[in-house]
């Protein structure tokens, strides 16, 4: 279990250097010049090149690729170019908003979309199961600042029930955070109904309740754990695409987070945020990755064990 | 009728109703078991014996299979007439299963140790403490090598024979009336499979349980049981003791399955078979549905589906033993 966890936290830090590299080079082949577009039109070639030489951009590119991976070691991520903050402050200002509304529309994903899978799949071929099916089918289709919009309108305007914009109460949290977790939720249910449905026809379950076991008992003891691994897999890369802002929503709900700050740091061209904000998104991407992988150790012991294990 | 039958089948039917039509897995089937007695249930793939055994426990999936009729009586009360609280306080305490595959019938994401206590905590009123000692026991009676060390282990850890005998130690944990192993060996090496019906027919001796043993192979029928039942394509065709039905077998069916038993001092390059396969359920013959792959028959034999009939205190389903059959020259 040690070796499987030490293994894969080693992978995991070369491939954030990787990402790096490339996050870097790809910046650097993008067109339209940071320096033209912070600086007046007029301005002259010396003050140009004294801005560069000011940034460091008019040094080798190995050299500036190493200054980078140090600034980000040291979590410094330079400043912005246009507020001239640091990257990494406004970067962890809108992580924290980020965070809060992942977190709520995983909770509301999961527990939703689990337990309607469930349903679905004991209810197979029912109409309770057609119905959720369908639903799910909806809430994996709708454009999620189609629902946002409607959310608004229905508890904002006509009920007069919840705030339509804003993130500094809690409340104001729950109608983004349904209409981000919608579609992850109709994506769970579906994998969740599939895997337990497959997980029901397997020799195991049909010996647990030849022990006796209820079917209540047997559903959630022997097939829900077996059925976790695919959907851990899905709810991991949603995890991941939650934590990593949803532009949309964040636009139609007035929400300063990751995904608003993307968006600025490149119509900019704000190199410094831009680099720190793609390497944001691969350390998520990477870190739930890395979760998902561990939590399949505790899931599933073949895992945990290795190959060379079984005798 | 000498001993006391501890579960008896009278006309058992269990019907799956398929998109493609009824198929009638089970058709009339009528058997019983004596207590501390073994009964061996023959037959090809499809014919219908791991789907009387689920019927008994009340396993069969519904939809789309359905117990349409008939009695299963245990210790004298009908099983069928039982409510789905009262069927699971029998399974696993009075009535255990062993099933064919050991690979896949354990749940892998448990331990070993987890999924034998797992019954005793069902069924018995005793402490997790109690339990797991009692596993350990039950471990050690089925010869498991270091009963402590496999408790804590998981089914992948462990090999094929190790498996079905944390099966059996699984099963037999409550101290069950009735055991029914479906194919227990099917999937293991013959010396594995050897020392497993050894196993099972020591602790039947030591607990006095009845057991009911579903096999294709007659091998297996020969060294553990009492009486014999052959079915085919959903009915019996024929029930006699062991003894009997390997000194004279009487229906071509069961004829046909005992020369497929390779002979050790025969020089031969195949190996005999029954022609043709078992017919499908859309395309039952009208008559006797052995009949398309029987030398023996006759034109009665097409026409109409025998019934089973007594000779000399057996039973068989073939127009053989009928005036019918003398009739027509």
């Amino acid at each position: 279990m040690v070796s499987y966890i030490s293994k894969r936290i080693v992978q995991t830090a070369v491939v954030l250097l990787g990402i790096s590299l490339v996050t870097f080079l790809l910046l650097q082949v993008v067109p339209g010049d940071p320096v033209a577009l912070m600086l007046d039109r007029r301005a002259d070639p010396a003050t140009i090149a004294a801005v560069r030489h000011q940034l460091g951009l008019d040094l080798p590119l190995p050299q500036q690729y190493l200054n980078f991976v140090n600034g980000v070691i040291h979590l410094d991520l330079g400043n912005s170019y246009f507020t001239k903050a640091p990257v990494f402050a406004s970067l962890f200002r809108a992580f924290q908003v980020t965070l809060k509304l992942a977190s709520l529309s995983f909770l509301f994903a999961i527990v939703l979309g689990i337990s309607c899978g469930m349903i679905a799949a004991l209810y197979r071929g029912k109409w309770l199961d057609s119905s959720l099916m369908t639903l799910s089918i909806i809430g994996v289709s709708a454009p999620s600042f189609w629902i946002a919009i409607i959310l608004q309108i229905i508890f904002g305007l006509k009920l007069n029930l919840l705030p339509i914009s804003g993130f500094d109460t809690p409340i104001a949290y729950i109608l983004p955070s349904i209409a981000l977790g919608t579609r992850y939720a109709g994506s769970i249910a579906r994998i969740t109904r599939t895997s337990m449905l497959d997980v029901i026809k397997q020799d195991y379950i049909r010996t647990a309740r030849a022990k006796g076991a209820k079917r209540r008992a047997v559903i959630i003891h022997h097939a829900l754990k077996n059925a976790m691994i695919p959907i851990i897999t899905l709810v991991g890369t949603e995890l991941g695409n939650m934590l990593t802002g949803s532009m949309l929503i964040e636009k139609v709900f007035s929400i300063p987070g990751i995904g608003k700050l993307a968006v600025d740091s490149m119509s900019n061209r704000d190199l410094p945020l831009l680099e720190g904000t793609v390497m944001y998104i691969a350390l998520v991407f990477v870190v739930v990755n890395l979760l998902v992988d561990i939590s399949y150790a505790f899931i599933d012991p073949r895992i945990r064990y290795g190959k060379g294990a079984a005798s | 009728m000498k001993n006391e039958a501890l579960l008896e089948v009278k006309n058992l039917r269990t019907y799956f109703h398929t998109e493609a039509g009824l198929v009638k897995s089970v058709d009339g089937v009528s058997f019983r078991v004596e207590k501390g007695k073994t009964l061996g249930i023959v037959g090809e793939s499809g014919c219908g014996k791991s789907i009387t055994s689920l019927s008994i426990m009340q396993l069969v999936e519904t939809p789309p299979g359905k117990i349409e009729g008939g009695e299963i009586l245990f210790e004298g009360e009908n099983l069928l007439n039982k409510t789905e609280d009262e069927m699971r306080e029998i399974r696993g305490k009075k009535i255990a299963m062993i099933f064919q595959e050991p690979m896949t019938s354990l749940n892998p994401v448990y331990t070993i140790g987890k999924q034998i206590t797992e019954a005793l905590l069902l069924h018995e009123k005793i402490s997790k403490h109690e339990a797991k000692a009692r596993a350990l026991e039950m471990l050690k009676l089925v010869r498991i090598p270091l009963p402590e060390k496999r408790f804590n282990e998981y089914p992948h850890q462990l090999s094929g024979g190790m498996r079905q005998r944390v099966m059996i130690a699984m099963s037999l944990s409550c101290n069950p009336q009735l055991l029914i192993c479906d194919e227990p060996t099917t999937a293991l090496d013959v010396t594995i499979q050897a020392q497993i019906l050894e196993l099972i027919n020591e602790l039947k001796e030591k607990t006095g349980s009845s057991v009911i043993m579903i096999t294709h192979d007659l091998g297996v029928i020969s060294e553990v049981a009492d009486d014999v039942m052959v079915m085919y394509a959903g009915k019996v065709v024929e029930q006699a003791s062991t003894d009997e039905i390997f000194e004279n077998p009487l229906h071509p069916y069961t004829v046909g399955l005992m020369n497929c038993i390779p002979k050790l001092n025969s020089d031969v390059d195949t190996l005999p078979t029954i022609k043709g396969m078992v017919p499908s359920f859309d395309n039952m013959p009208k008559g006797c549905a052995f009949c398309p792959r029987c030398s023996m028959a006759k034109k009665i034999c097409e026409q109409k589906a025998p019934e089973l009939v007594d000779v000399d205190g057996r039973k068989v389903r073939c127009f053989r033993y009928t005036k019918e059959w003398k009739e027509e020259a």
